[in-house]
């Protein structure tokens, strides 16, 4: 998780930091109707971000017993 | 008025939910029932009551104000959120659960005072979230009234009863110099919200906060929707943001014409025409000028730079105004950004005090660390993750949640930079963006009556975190200083009536605190969350996953993260007299706070004497 946070805290910053701001003069940069700079660095991060969490919601984090009831049990009560 | 029959409806599902979630917990154990729903939450009520207290007024009104005086830099200010679920759920909710469950606890003081078998860290845990838990409810408390005021403009029985309330409290100490309208709509707000908070407790804030969830996600849709529609679409929209200049900020005396006479009042938000040159102000607060005065009479004023929002303004000027305006010596300009063409499409956006702009790369950097590691720390948010049923709830909240925070952050940056284009002048009372382009987009499409359901949405926003504060600083008081300190055999039923007085009470002094707030919402939040979050992300961090750490560590490391936040919010008022952050080396002090609040506690904890092994083997399962 905190090399999740890592990777996308480096992507937004490094990318934004250098291509955020092409300065006054600069004529603006259209990506889907958006600042180029906000797909790439705000946008796509954000998608691939949302991918991460439901990959790790349904394939990586484990069900455990947080009381004593056997989570198994709960896991085919929910769905059943 | 029919936007305001709407907003009536909605707000008397609020009240039927509170009122069958007082008659749903009446056969439960009240303390545990009232504060956090019997542990027994679900799938849809646990990710939308974390969605929705999460999404506060914060989201709903102070970041739009702060998309539109600051433009597109505002979707990398926000980015962090695209994380947040995956970091403040997945960190910490499912090992909380557990020791919440281990400890048998109903408040996070109360969760840490038995994890450490000490009164000392449980009353310092109780007084640090009531202080900063009291910030965060008078930014809701201001966001609620704000949000009113705006939908009950045009009415005419709210105009009446302003003129009333302001006669009646014209000579009260505090409470007179507070705006009639804004007084009123306080109260009602405060009144509503306490009484359902009060009568239904925590299963009443769950089941509201589904439908308040429900609502802001269809706001912002409908918002988007209309917003793309009325500015021509998004690429066009960006394009004239890109031509935009910030406005400046003057002081205007008023050229009367021969046909006024008497007195002539202007309400705020009145757009003028420049006496003798092309050209539009907009007052920044309502004015009343006579004949006899109108020489000596001066008002504060906001003057748009843009060639062609100016020529869009003029068209709306009413020109059988018989009053026109005259510039006053120098304009206020902006510190970074005035003059300079598409300063509103990239970063660091403009600033009105920073010479810097708004968002430097290490600020953005900070920002992209609180939201994720601040959020993680809000005890309104860990309360819930002890209240969740399963890890199979949690499993499934967690990807909800980033959907959610998906759909409502992005989409405000889009609906709230057309709302540059759509509603010019903002400046002169950001934190009103909201409401007013409700009313805007809505009047513009001829369905009126939609934007009491759009105003219902950060209504919803305010609410539903409102809610949860003023139930967390209550069970505070209630659970953790009441029932634990002056009287452990209180009965049923003096814990029950001590808890309704204990809600009443906190939210009518928040109440009063807010009739004169800050202009900006959004920085009593961001100081409020940093302050939590500084004082429980590192200790709650170390209690659930370090069995080493010590009673005093955790005091330790608590007032550190506290007092640090304190400290360089007091040097940021110092230094430039207005309510902020002091950013120490270009980094916000919750950085700070987060570093010096884990030093404290890894050092502390090394010098102080062991945990007892009975406690170890409770929390840890250690032999």
């Amino acid at each position: 998780m905190i090399a999740a946070w890592i990777a996308f805290a480096a992507w937004t910053t490094i990318y934004n930091g250098l291509f955020a701001n092409p300065g006054s003069e600069a004529p603006i940069e259209l990506l889907f109707g958006f600042p180029r700079w906000v797909v790439i660095g705000v946008g796509l991060p954000w998608i691939l971000s949302l991918g991460l969490t439901i990959w790790f919601a349904f394939c990586f984090m484990k069900d455990t017993d947080l009381d004593g009831e056997d989570t198994d049990q709960i896991s085919r009560k929910e769905e059943g | 008025m029919t936007a305001l029959i709407s907003f009536g409806i909605y707000l008397a599902i609020v009240f039927l939910l509170a009122f069958l979630a007082n008659r749903a917990g009446k056969s439960k154990d009240f303390i545990s029932e009232y504060f956090l729903g019997s542990k027994n939450i679900g799938l849809w009520a646990f990710a939308f009551t974390y969605a929705a207290t999460s999404a506060s007024g914060g989201s709903f009104m102070g970041f739009p104000s702060l998309i539109y005086t600051h433009g597109w830099v505002l979707a990398w200010w926000i980015a962090g959120y695209m994380i947040v679920p995956l970091i403040a759920l997945g960190l910490l909710a499912k090992r909380l659960n557990q020791v919440g469950r281990i400890a048998g606890a109903i408040t996070i003081p109360e969760l840490l005072r038995r994890r450490f078998a000490s009164k000392s860290v449980g009353n310092t845990a109780t007084v640090l979230v009531v202080f900063f838990m009291f910030f965060f409810l008078m930014a809701q408390f201001k966001a609620g009234a704000q949000i009113m005021a705006s939908l009950l403009e045009g009415v005419p029985i709210y105009q009446t009863a302003v003129i009333g309330v302001e006669s009646i409290t014209a000579g009260i100490p505090w409470v007179g110099a507070a705006d009639g309208d804004y007084l009123l709509c306080l109260v009602v707000f405060a009144i509503s919200v306490i009484v359902y908070t009060t009568f239904g407790g925590f299963r009443a804030v769950v089941w509201t906060d589904v439908m308040q969830g429900i609502v802001m996600g269809l706001g912002v849709i409908i918002m988007l929707t209309l917003a793309l529609s009325q500015v021509g679409g998004l690429a066009n929209a960006t394009r004239q943001i890109a031509k935009m200049t910030p406005p400046e900020f003057v002081t205007v005396k008023l050229n009367l014409e021969d046909s006024v006479r008497g007195d002539l009042r202007l309400p705020r938000g009145t757009w003028l025409r420049l006496t003798g040159e092309e050209g539009v102000v907009r007052l920044k607060s309502a004015a009343t000028v006579s004949t006899d005065q109108v020489e000596t009479s001066t008002f504060e004023a906001l003057r748009l730079t843009t060639p062609e929002e100016i020529k869009r303004v003029r068209s709306r000027v009413d020109d059988e105004l018989p009053v026109s305006a005259e510039i006053l010596g120098e304009p206020e300009v902006y510190a970074y950004g005035a003059g300079e063409k598409g300063v509103y499409t990239r970063a660091p956006g403009p600033s009105k005090d920073s010479p810097a702009g708004f968002l430097g790369v290490l600020l953005a950097l900070s920002f992209f660390a609180f939201w994720n590691f601040s959020g993680a720390g809000q005890p309104s948010y860990m309360v819930r993750q002890m209240a969740f049923r399963d890890t199979v709830t949690l499993r499934r909240s967690i990807m909800m949640v980033a959907v959610y925070f998906s759909l409502i952050y992005f989409p405000l940056v889009i609906i709230f930079t057309s709302a540059r284009i759509l509603l010019p002048g903002m400046e002169i009372h950001p934190d009103r963006v909201m409401p007013e382009m409700a009313a805007e987009l809505t009047g513009n499409a001829g369905i009126p009556w939609l934007a009491g359901l759009l105003v219902a949405a950060p209504f919803a926003a305010v609410m539903s975190s409102v809610d949860s504060f003023l139930l967390l600083v209550s069970s505070g008081v209630v659970r953790d200083i009441y029932q634990e300190s002056i009287n452990p055999k209180a009965t049923g039923k003096q814990i029950k009536r001590l808890s309704y007085i204990v809600t009443l009470a906190v939210g009518f002094l928040a109440a009063l605190a807010v009739l004169h707030p800050p202009q900006f919402l959004q920085h009593l939040i961001i100081f409020a969350s940093a302050g939590l979050g500084a004082c429980f992300l590192m200790p709650m961090i170390f209690a659930l996953y370090w069995p080493r750490t010590t009673a005093t560590s955790m005091v330790a490391g608590m007032v550190s993260g506290g007092v640090t936040v304190l400290i360089l919010y007091l040097t940021g008022y110092l230094l430039t007299g207005q309510f902020g952050e002091y950013l120490l080396l270009g980094l916000h002090p919750f950085i700070w706070a987060v570093a010096l609040s884990s030093s404290a506690i890894f050092l502390v904890s090394r010098v102080s004497e062991e945990p007892s092994e009975d406690i170890r083997r409770k929390f840890f399962g250690e032999p």
